[in-house]
């Protein structure tokens, strides 16, 4: 039976399979990482994000959650341009932290 | 007498270390690229060869560069490298004139002391040679005491930090450090016995009792004099002293046009080899100075190179604003090697997919590229747009709304391929804009365009084509009443070269106050997108001494024409911080 809508599907975070590891390891290397307060100041100021969508924010909150595998590709994006280091009002290096990221893709750690 | 087995090890030490820079420097030629080969073929018997004996005998004996930034430093460097050089050549030069027809063995002048014993008494010159030898010996031996006092007080020297240093160096350094007192304890006993002394050997000779002053003594002292040289050869490939025969090879290809580009791996290395880590990059760098952060400084960084040892962080945690390189004694290209080294660790595949699809249907004569740190200072856009509009020219914004990145910054993360890839894009859209002038605000674009984009049009920074347009009256300003200093970016300035522009159309628009830090010497903003390791807090320690440094309190506007220097300043200062183009609208007459 239809009803023309759906219930959505469960967005519960299950820290049993989710995969924290990339969260931890970025609070210990980059420790600014903590820091984010996720206001979305990065993907505002973003020429990425103007073309390809790409969404520091997005990208973070899914670090923290241990959500992780498309990471790697939406990442791909960024032009390291560094605009939004300088917009990110808590001090955030995130241009490190995409080099960290990238860093460990290269050892396939991720 | 013209032997004795003492002078083994200093004829081990001195055939090795010749036959080994022999080897070397073919193997740095032969392994040259055809072009630079051919480089050295044109210039050898030019007068490029003389310029390059010149600046050998300047830098690497006399130090001048040294003395000019650290007088007491060059003095150090210089008496023992002059010292040194002289002891040597006159040593020669005495023993030829005493024994002109016989056959003269190297160590002989070395070693004067032992085996001339009778000459001094027949010939009339040969008191001022022992004057001279003794005087040399002298200054030789300060040199010693002071790089001994350097080591232990660095703040003897106004150094902040001296090199740390491992074993490898330590033993030639020592050796070297124990060759002048041997020597002088050698030929002091020498001249008790034989009565062939200077001023100073005589004297230390006659202080030794009679007890002392005898064979075996000497002998013990000769063989420390020889065995401390033998060592010190033997040693010096595989220590920083490498810098002593390597800094002349690297003077020569310099001279001759060989210089270190992105794949030349054998001038990468002649440069590794002469560092002389003499320190001086230390404390110009304000990664030391203001954040404190002492690891991977210039110094540093090529010590581990040359060790092969890609560390990241010294790789990446550099703002490469150039003071380090302009400072350098030695001029290696130091941020040359950081790209190099960038692009060796970075993993570069390109862009996965390129989203980014960039049109340009409108044409016009002039295209501005504010480029993506002038669109977080949007005064800029705005005074330039003004700007355009009273000069009435025919222009178009080529990335006001869906612009991409220049790719320096993908280039200095070492990601080449990006960084191509975004060039590519870019280049495209500029040739399709028609336009026969490329103007932008921001000097991370404007250099990247100059160097890497190899366009069929001229680039210019915004304050080059601000001041044109003033020479060239097509705009009129009136001077305003204020007091301003100005503040070079490092990408504009250091990389640009661009100094003289920014100044004119300055002292035309306002009264210019010159300042300490300028030029060269300028300071970094603390910014730089060189810069991926450093944390915020460190960035600001940066920011906060550059703008103390620059002294800001008697100026009215703190000019620059970066917009990533003014967004840094802004944060801390109390004075006004402009971009060119804002004090250019400022003056503006209708």
């Amino acid at each position: 039976m239809s009803f023309g809508f759906n219930i959505l599907k469960d967005r519960q975070i299950d820290f049993d399979t989710n995969d924290l590891s990339l969260a931890r390891f970025l609070s210990l290397y980059e420790p600014s990482f903590r820091l984010c307060i996720s206001c979305g100041g990065c993907t505002a100021t973003c020429i990425a994000n103007h073309h390809s969508g790409l969404s520091l924010r997005k990208i973070f909150i899914l670090i923290n959650r241990g959500i992780t595998a498309d990471i790697k590709h939406e990442l791909d994006n960024c032009m390291l341009c560094g605009k939004c280091v300088i917009a990110c009002p808590r001090g955030v290096n995130t241009r490190g932290l995409i080099l960290k990221i990238s860093e460990l893709t290269k050892n396939s750690e991720i | 007498m013209t032997f004795h087995p003492f002078v083994l090890p200093f004829i081990a030490g001195l055939s090795f270390i010749i036959i080994y820079f022999f080897y070397k420097t073919y193997h740095w030629i032969s392994g040259l690229s055809d072009s630079d080969k051919k480089k050295l073929r044109n210039s050898i018997f030019t007068q490029k060869t003389y310029y390059a004996a010149k600046e050998v005998f300047l830098e690497s004996l006399l130090h001048r560069k040294i003395f000019r930034i650290n007088p007491l430093l060059g003095y150090m460097h210089a008496s023992l490298a002059f010292g040194w050089f002289l002891l040597i050549v006159i040593g020669n030069l005495e023993s030829r004139l005493y024994h002109p027809s016989d056959f003269n063995p190297p160590y002989y002048p070395i070693f004067l002391g032992f085996f001339d014993t009778d000459s001094h008494h027949t010939y009339w010159y040969a008191p001022i040679f022992k004057f001279i030898m003794n005087l040399l010996l002298i200054i030789v031996l300060s040199g010693v005491l002071l790089a001994l006092l350097k080591r232990l007080y660095a703040g003897l020297f106004k150094m902040k930090k001296t090199t740390h240093l491992k074993m490898a160096d330590k033993i030639p350094l020592y050796s070297l450090w124990l060759i002048f007192p041997a020597r002088l304890m050698a030929e002091s006993v020498a001249a008790a016995i034989y009565q062939n002394g200077g001023f100073l050997t005589t004297s230390i000779g006659k202080l030794l009792s009679t007890s002392l002053a005898t064979e075996s003594f000497m002998l013990t002292f000769y063989w420390l004099y020889s065995i401390a040289l033998g060592i010190f050869f033997c040693s010096l490939p595989w220590s920083r002293y490498m810098h002593i025969p390597s800094e002349v090879v690297l003077i020569f290809f310099r001279n001759y046009g060989i210089h270190n580009t992105e794949n030349n791996k054998e001038l990468q290395e002649v440069e590794l080899l002469s560092c002389s880590r003499c320190g001086i990059c230390i404390d110009t760098c304000q990664i030391m100075t203001s954040a404190k952060v002492n690891s991977i400084q210039a110094v540093y960084f090529l010590k581990s190179l040359r060790e092969k040892d890609y560390d990241r962080n010294k790789a990446f945690n550099c703002l490469m604003c150039g003071r380090c390189e302009k400072i350098c004694p030695v001029g290696i290209s130091i941020n040359m090697h950081r790209q190099q080294s960038r692009n060796h660790i970075s993993n570069d595949k390109g862009f996965l997919e390129t989203a980014w699809h960039l049109t340009q249907k409108k044409k016009a004569k002039i295209a501005y590229f504010s480029g993506c740190m002038t669109r977080l200072t949007p005064s800029v856009i705005v005074a330039m747009k003004k700007i355009f509009s009273a000069a009435n020219e025919n222009w178009i914004f080529l990335d006001e709304n869906n612009g991409i990145c220049c790719g320096r910054p993908t280039k200095l993360a070492g990601l080449t391929k990006k960084a191509s890839e975004l060039a590519e894009a870019n280049k495209s859209m500029i040739h399709e804009s028609g336009a026969d002038l490329l103007i932008s605000s921001c000097p991370i674009c404007v250099k990247t365009f100059t160097e890497d984009y190899h366009l069929n049009l001229p680039v210019f920074h915004h304050s080059v084509y601000l001041n044109n347009l003033i020479k060239a009256k097509k705009i009129n300003v009136q001077k305003i009443p204020i007091q301003a200093i100005y503040h070079d970016p490092c990408e504009l300035g250091r990389g640009l070269h661009i100094y003289d522009e920014p100044r004119q159309l300055l002292s035309s628009l306002l009264n210019l106050k010159t300042i300490h830090y300028s030029a060269e010497n300028a300071l970094c903003c603390g910014n730089s997108v060189a810069g991926f390791h450093l944390s915020s807090q460190e960035k600001d320690m940066i920011t906060k001494d550059a703008l103390i440094k620059m002294n800001t309190k008697d100026c009215d506007i703190i000019a620059t024409a970066c917009p990533m220097c003014k967004k840094s300043f802004v944060k801390f200062e109390q004075t006004k911080v402009k971009d060119l183009a804002e004090i250019l609208e400022m003056a503006i007459t209708k």
